[in-house]
């Protein structure tokens, strides 16, 4: 793309070939990818008889908006899981960026003497565990983080993965930059802040999406900390009804004799919307954080 | 005599101690900004992976819950058992371990040229668009990707099964035909992760300065050739960082995927069964916590041995890319 | 620069914001909640006040299996003024449904938070395992003390198949306390009325006399209806038998029916997979499924994961099917479920067993901070009919109409349904719903009655000493069970390969010695 023109009509075919094979295989990609999110959506606007009759289909026969009017009957409780949702992943991802990429910077710089034995002490964190028993107890008994929204963000602020991804990208910054900032007196908070945070704006998108993601897929924590329904955030509600059904479909209390009503069960279509529910904002969310890492940035470009 | 060179000697010792004191109080000032920088990661690190450390007893215990652990007798490897007297013990081994081979390096091959790929499009919205689109699939958990593969696979109503006999072929039992399996969970793991996966590459690409690539074309370099000496170069730290993490799970396996894909049909269990699933089959309903924690421990001892090594084999040929 | 930190600012007060909406809310509950406290207590306090002040107030937990449901505040706030008056006690209800329940509350008793009431069962947050972990209390002095009620409500033979002897103890204890309902289980077919009478199979279907003699009835609907399968599943005998009548069968299984420790009833001996007459039978079964499944009989999907047999139900795509519970009022129940007439069949007489007692029961974990209260609480649900009604439909006019004394309707878009009297206390008490026979309570009492008494009865395996052996096992029952079960496989060689595999280690021999010995603590200890 970066090729002059100079060199003539072949070099030009030549790109343009280059081009529609690269977009060819983006578009096959995107349509691999595409296909099977449309017939999610299709799904969750037919009617279950046409699901029943004729399987998933990519294009509904009819439509229909049943699931989203069952799942919104009653919308007090969706709404504020949306709530417990949004204020977990924002809040969550501003100060995970904040905390791991402080430590990343620290960790990055040559002149912090601890920073292998450091290193270490975090990675191992990553290969060993005490086990959920431990940790539940602490986070119950005697932090008491069960029942209040902190528990969604606190445990996982701290993330070695992100963290070293961060690390990473830091050390690719010059030291030259970082000397020239220090000869004029500034301190490493300074740096920090000033000049490292502006120059790994794609970075910082990056890993902002990673732990925004994080945040917004968990159900995990809701489960084992969450009992009050006004607490309960989104992935939760959709896991228990997924948990559900496949409980309820493997016959087991049946054969005991115990009747299960199986109108609990939500029907495939509103299996769907709730996927759509859960998934659609977070498109949204991607396309902010894209906004940085697409812009081509000519500021803080990476010289070696 | 004797209590003067006693006096002497603790006079010496209190120097030698104030000296250390001292060094440490140095060493500490001189990097107190950035162990203040660190202090928040370390202490959540501190509180909330070591502090539970204690937990680890648990697979040497005959874990009682009113006991709890630190009360529950010790029974040595029994809970080792379990794994290592199976008789499925190689199957598993051998699935998750060549498994994960296979989507290190397809998934650092494929994740990387789609990073390369995108970084060649110079059209602002084509890429947002690709990108967006790609990342799709990642939103959806492995159970609503488990409905969906079944609904291109199932062998009567089957997306798949429909096409190959328009196409006159005949159809194929996709459930029933367990050597087909690592090529259909490779792919979907392709499907689910690369737009993700891509991103971190992609990252570092457009951080790189035009510039190499402008003096590169002058120079009159090609495509490929600005990949090799340009774009890979940048990229070389990142590879090994992801790779070194990916190694370390290496005898781990990501349980939603082999454990929704397959349906549970017991036909595909010799090529879907990993040591992750098995556990989980094995103890599903009961409330056992040492076994799982034993295998836990085999998983992280090898993983840790590996990592530790690839990571001794980074520093001696490139220190900065070395994890610690 | 400014831009972002404006930005920044400008999220962190939203987030800021966000927090004390949200405290504020956590916090006007609980005002309420108080509200509702105080205004209860003031009622109590002028309607019992002479028996109960000596009981001081307290708050209880109980992770009820259930469905939650939008107007899950409006009623537990409803029981919870009931209680506090009777009690003095406040219940935090946690409704969990079943997905979820084993996942959540093994962790909590496992981390021994104080919970005052959960659920257990053969199959669910399983009672044995339980008691093994020792994660529930014994309640047998507790019971007497403040349950007596309770304890006089369920006939004596079901408390004592519920007891069990922990390792140590000396004497079985009892851990929980069993919903009655139906307690013995009666394994039946259900054919579709319309189709069987259509091709003349009514009279061949009230013969049949064994496995064998379905297979013509099975056949003619292969060869007549193109749309229905005969079968679905072709696991028709949960317990492996042969014989399609009501004789008593003489085998039992142990610990989830694994294989290789089965019980012959007559004998008290443990017939393990050397067993010429069990060999036999299993054979010849897995031949006759594999014709099955060779002839088509069989959706051939549903070796794949669980089969959800509700979509073919519903749709009328199957023509035969297991009944788990062929129980009085089977067919009506059917019928409103899926839209036809079926011929129920029972294979099988009703038969007590702890599995079946142990199905569905509330116990009081060890981490209970007041298992006393818990008790009366337990009593209470269980012999009040206003709790357990309001409980399990809600208020009256809000929620259900009255047609008589004990029949209901349940509105139309009612908000509270979670449809789980089962799991929450003495079923007999519950309300008949509109479509039910009225007398469904007094019938399958005598069902209870009736029920064949198997010489076993009461003796419950405790699989701790062979855990791992266990766990093993069933790994290899995963792996062969259910193509057995449906002759997806040459079942000689998949039988062979199977017992091969529950040979390692010696694991299958080292089970049923383990089972031996303790039936035989158990027959010296209870059989005279």
């Amino acid at each position: 793309m970066f090729l002059t023109n100079s060199k003539g009509s072949l070099e030009n075919r030549r790109n343009k070939i280059y081009k529609i094979l690269i977009n060819g295989f983006f578009i096959a990609f995107a349509v691999c990818c595409l296909i099977p999110m449309i017939t999610v959506i299709s799904i969750s606007i037919s009617p279950e008889d046409d699901i029943m009759k004729f399987g998933y289909q990519i294009f509904p026969k009819h439509i229909d908006f049943l699931s989203y009017k069952y799942i919104f009957a009653y919308p007090k409780q969706i709404l504020n899981a949306y709530g417990v949702t949004f204020f977990v992943t924002i809040g969550g991802t501003l100060l995970a960026l904040l905390i791991n990429s402080m430590a990343a910077y620290a960790l990055s710089r040559k002149q912090f003497e601890y920073r292998n034995p450091l290193a270490f002490i975090v990675f191992f964190t990553t290969m060993f565990s005490g086990g959920l028993i431990p940790w539940y107890i602490l986070i119950t008994n005697y932090l008491h983080l069960s029942n209040t929204i902190w528990v969604m963000i606190i445990p996982s602020l701290a993330s070695p993965w992100n963290m070293f991804l961060l690390r990473t990208n830091f050390k690719a910054i010059p030291d030259s930059i970082i000397e020239s900032a220090k000869i004029d007196g500034a301190n490493e908070m300074y740096i920090y802040y000033k000049l490292i945070l502006p120059l790994s704006k794609p970075a910082l998108a990056t890993i902002g999406l990673f732990f925004s993601l994080g945040f917004w897929n968990d159900w995990w924590l809701c489960l084992l900390f969450i009992d009050k329904s006004g607490l309960f955030n989104l992935q939760y509600i959709l896991y228990r009804m997924m948990a559900n059904i496949t409980y309820l479909t493997s016959q087991m209390p049946l054969n005991l004799g115990l009747v299960v009503d199986t109108s609990q069960i939500p029907n495939e279509s509103a299996r769907m919307a709730t996927v759509i529910l859960a998934a659609g904002p977070m498109l949204f969310v991607f396309t902010f954080f894209q906004k940085y890492f697409v812009q081509g940035l000519t500021v803080g470009s990476i010289k070696g | 005599m004797n209590t003067r060179i006693t006096l002497r000697e603790t006079d010496r010792n209190i120097d030698k101690q104030n000296g250390t004191m001292k060094k440490i109080f140095h060493s500490l000032n001189r990097n107190k900004e950035f162990c203040l920088m660190m202090l928040p990661f370390m202490l959540l690190i501190a509180i909330f992976c070591y502090l539970p450390f204690y937990g680890i007893t648990i697979a040497f215990k005959d874990f009682h819950y009113n006991l709890g652990i630190a009360k529950s007798p010790w029974i040595g490897f029994e809970n080792f058992r379990f794994l290592f007297t199976s008789g499925d013990l190689f199957l598993i081994l051998r699935n998750t371990v060549l498994f994960n081979l296979l989507f290190i390096a397809a998934g650092t091959i494929i994740n990387l040229c789609v990073a390369l790929l995108l970084n060649e499009i110079t059209n602002k919205f084509a890429v947002k668009t690709y990108q967006t689109i790609m990342f799709m699939p990642y939103f959806l958990s492995w159970v609503v990707v488990s409905f969906i593969l079944y609904s291109v696979l199932s062998p009567d109503l089957g997306i798949l099964n429909k096409l190959l006999s328009t196409f006159g072929m005949g159809a194929v039992d996709w459930y029933g035909r367990p050597e087909l399996w690592p090529v259909i969970l490779l792919f979907s793991v392709i499907w689910k992760g690369t737009g993700y996966g891509s991103i971190i590459y992609y990252a570092v690409l457009i951080g790189i300065d035009k510039e190499y690539y402008e003096a590169a074309a002058i120079d009159g370099a090609n495509k490929l050739q600005m990949v090799f000496k340009i774009s890979l170069p940048f990229l070389r730290t990142m590879i090994i960082i992801m790779t070194l993490f990916s190694i370390g799970g290496i005898i781990r396996s990501d349980f939603g995927l082999f454990y929704f894909l397959p349906k549970d049909n017991p036909l595909l269990l010799s090529t879907t069964q990993t040591i992750d699933t098995y556990v989980y089959r094995a103890l599903k309903n009961n409330g056992e916590f040492g076994i799982p924690a034993a295998v836990g421990i085999f998983q992280s001892l090898v993983g840790f041995i590996l990592i530790v090594a690839s990571n001794g084999l980074v520093r001696k040929f490139d220190k900065d890319s070395s994890l610690f | 620069m400014y831009k972002v930190k404006r930005t920044l600012l400008l999220i962190l007060c939203m987030a800021v914001m966000l927090t004390s909406l949200l405290t504020a809310c956590g916090g006007s509950e609980n005002a309420t909640n108080s509200a509702a406290a105080i205004s209860s207590s003031t009622s109590a306090e002028t309607s019992t006040v002479a028996q109960e002040t000596t009981l001081p107030e307290v708050k209880l937990t109980w992770y009820v299996l259930s469905n939650s449901q939008p107007d899950d505040a409006l009623v537990f706030a409803e029981a919870n003024k009931y209680i506090k008056d009777k009690i003095n006690a406040t219940v935090e209800f946690y409704p969990l449904n079943q997905g979820e329940y084993n996942d959540k509350i093994k962790v909590k008793l496992a981390g021994q938070e104080p919970i005052d009431l959960v659920f257990t069962s053969s199959w669910l947050n399983p009672y044995n395992d339980n008691i093994a972990k020792g994660a529930l209390l014994p309640i047998d002095e507790l019971l007497d003390q403040y349950g007596a009620e309770l304890k006089a409500s369920i006939p004596q033979k079901y408390w004592d198949m519920v007891k069990l002897k922990k390792i140590g103890d000396d004497k079985a204890k009892i851990y929980g306390v069993p919903n009655y309902q139906i307690e013995a289980s009666v394994n039946g077919l259900a054919f579709r009325k319309d189709l069987a009478e259509k091709y003349n199979l009514v009279d061949a279907i009230n013969n049949m006399k064994n496995y064998d003699d379905l297979t013509p009835i099975l056949n003619t609907i292969k060869e007549n209806e193109k749309s229905v399968f005969p079968l679905i599943d072709a696991n028709l005998t949960p317990e492996g038998k042969y014989d399609l009548t009501t004789e008593a069968y003489k085998y039992a299984s142990v610990a989830n029916g694994i294989a290789g420790a089965t019980i012959d009833i007559d004998t008290f001996k443990v017939a393990g997979l050397d067993d010429p007459t069990l060999n036999a039978t299993e054979l010849k079964l897995a031949q006759i499924r594999r014709d099955w499944y060779l002839k088509n009989y069989i959706d051939k999907n549903a070796i794949t994961g669980n089969v959800d047999l509700e979509p073919y139900k519903k749709q009328g795509k199957v023509f035969a099917y297991l009944l788990g519970a062929c129980k009085p009022g089977v067919e009506i129940e059917e019928k409103t479920k899926y839209g036809y007439d079926i011929i129920a069949k029972q294979t099988r007489a009703p038969m007590t067993s702890v599995g079946q007692v142990t199905a569905t029961m509330n116990a009081i974990p060890n981490s209970s901070k007041n298992p006393e209260r818990a008790m009366m609480l337990l009593n209470l649900v269980n012999t009040d009919k206003y709790l357990y009604n309001l409980l399990n439909f809600g208020i009256e006019k809000t929620h259900y109409t009255k047609i008589d004394e004990n029949t209901i309707e349940i509105l139309k878009d009612s908000k509270f349904n979670p449809s789980m009297a089962w799991a929450l206390g003495n079923q007999f008490n519950a309300f008949v719903q509109k479509g039910q026979p009225a007398d469904v309570w007094e019938l399958t009492k005598k069902l209870n009655e009736n029920a064949i008494s198997s010489p076993i009865e009461g003796f419950s395996f405790n699989s701790e000493p062979v855990k791992t052996e266990i766990a093993q096992m069933t790994t290899t029952g995963l792996k062969y069970d259910k193509i057995i079960l449906n002759g997806a496989a040459d079942p000689v060689k998949t039988i062979e390969k199977r017992n091969k595999e529950l040979s390692i280690n010696d694991n299958w021999k080292k089970v049923a010695a383990e089972v031996q010995k303790q039936l035989d603590e158990w027959k010296a200890a209870n059989v005279k």
